[in-house]
């Protein structure tokens, strides 16, 4: 499962290339999850080796205008009242499908870029009351979503 | 409500560890299997699990956990109705108490298991003749028969007058079951009152869970006499302090972090579990952040 600041990665890097503006957007996004550096630092290191390293077309940047708009979505998402409440939802449903170790390090992993991974832990681990249904969810979490409930 | 496959693992459990070995012919085993509508093959599933994991039976050093488990798991099936037959229910709570009296080390001792404070569940199902009804000594003795005798050894039952009928009709036939359950059939009437259970092996002091079902009545005047022998140590615990010592806070902590490995031993945690590890968190005045903690050192492992 791609998170949040890995597909950001992706898509201003789609063409070979990360504009400055593309740049800029980032520095946006990164600002908006409050990631921290030392996350962003793994991300950015696993990233480069993982997809950069081979990749040999070279463009002129052209993913900024497609990252502007997906990072606007997510930066709307963050701001959301339902994120937190939709983040207990999801860990809760995920228990109750049958949580593997390996599906909570997932969880863990993609809510901790933008530091709701102890929301997810509570909706886990039922320390949180709230049992709120959702039927659509942000599409910031729509990737965790479907990584563990579908 | 606990997935009727984990019912089945979890009694699978308490009743190897009462035996001390895999028996898969136990006939508690193939009473709460129909009871439950599970097939062989969520049997043969439990039963390769436990293989797996229940090494010679220390279960990797966590075998108090493992059983507090189960016994959690078992008490929340009997909870949520998933399992009706009130001979079955009477016979695993009796299995339970046995266990829970095995595992506390003496009446007067201090206690030294770390799993003590799990077994002071409020929840837990009230002790009754299984610890006042019969010596320590016998207590300590307990094995239960019934769960422990192979099909091949039914037929010595059988031939045993004084063996309950309905003790083994737990154990032959789908319908004997239903013929336990069926309230106008008194025991009692059949086989006049309590019985000998240990006839025909005249070494063990053994009682059955499932023999002791039949005891109902006699289970009732007991309990009378718990209660009142109960007030009298109640007085006397007014004025002692407490005799059970308090475990540690790093005991605690020790026995939840046991738990929560125990939980999550095949790879899979649901909402029993995760609901008896908050109450346990609740119970223990664990922190989030501190269960926390013991998850990450957990995956760390």
């Amino acid at each position: 499962m791609k998170t949040i600041f890995w597909t950001a990665l992706d898509i201003a890097w789609s063409d070979g290339s990360m504009s400055k503006k593309g740049a800029l957007i980032i520095e946006k996004l990164h600002d908006a999850m409050g990631l921290k550096i030392s996350l962003r630092e793994e991300i950015e290191e696993r990233f480069a080796k993982m997809v950069l390293e081979d990749r040999t077309e070279r463009g002129e940047g052209a993913g900024d205008a497609e990252l502007e708009n997906w990072v606007n979505g997510i930066i709307e998402d963050l701001n959301s009242d339902d994120l937190e409440s939709q983040i207990i939802c999801i860990g809760a449903k995920a228990v109750k499908q049958g949580l593997s170790k390996e599906k909570w390090g997932l969880g863990m992993n993609f809510t901790e870029e933008f530091n709701q991974s102890n929301t997810f832990a509570e909706g886990v681990w039922m320390e949180n009351d709230s049992n709120n249904e959702f039927e659509e969810f942000l599409s910031i979490l729509q990737p965790l979503e479907n990584e563990l409930n579908k | 409500m606990v997935e009727p496959e984990r019912v089945l693992h979890s009694v699978m459990v308490i009743a190897f560890e009462r035996k001390g070995v895999i028996d898969q012919n136990l006939k508690i085993i193939k009473a709460v299997q129909d009871e439950l509508n599970l097939t062989e093959d969520d049997k043969f599933d439990a039963l390769e699990h436990i293989k797996k994991f229940r090494g010679n039976g220390d279960w990797s050093g966590k075998r108090d956990a493992v059983v507090s488990v189960a016994i959690e798991r078992i008490e929340d099936a009997i909870e949520d109705n998933l399992i009706e037959s009130s001979s079955i229910t009477n016979a695993l709570t009796k299995l339970i108490n046995v266990t829970l009296n095995e595992q506390k080390p003496s009446n007067n001792a201090p206690s030294n298991d770390p799993l003590a404070a799990f077994e002071d569940d409020e929840e837990e199902m009230p002790d009754t003749s299984l610890k006042f009804g019969l010596e320590d000594e016998e207590e300590e003795e307990i094995v239960p028969m019934e769960l422990i005798e192979t099909e091949d050894e039914v037929e010595e039952i059988e031939n045993d007058s004084i063996v309950s009928q309905d003790a083994f009709s737990l154990d032959d036939s789908e319908n004997d079951i239903e013929d336990v359950d069926d309230e106008e059939v008194d025991p009692f009437d059949l086989i006049g009152g309590r019985g000998n259970t240990n006839s025909g092996n005249g070494e063990s002091t053994y009682r059955d869970p499932l023999d002791e079902l039949m005891d109902e009545v006699d289970d009732e005047e007991l309990q009378v006499e718990t209660i009142e022998l109960g007030s009298d140590d109640s007085e006397e615990s007014e004025t002692e302090p407490e005799k059970e010592p308090v475990a540690s806070e790093s005991q605690i902590i020790e026995m939840y972090k046991m738990m929560l490995d125990t939980v999550w031993v095949d790879d899979i945690i649901d909402p029993s579990e995760v609901a008896l590890l908050a109450r346990k968190r609740k119970e223990l005045d664990i922190s989030f952040e501190t269960h926390m903690e013991l998850v990450r050192e957990m995956l760390e492992d």
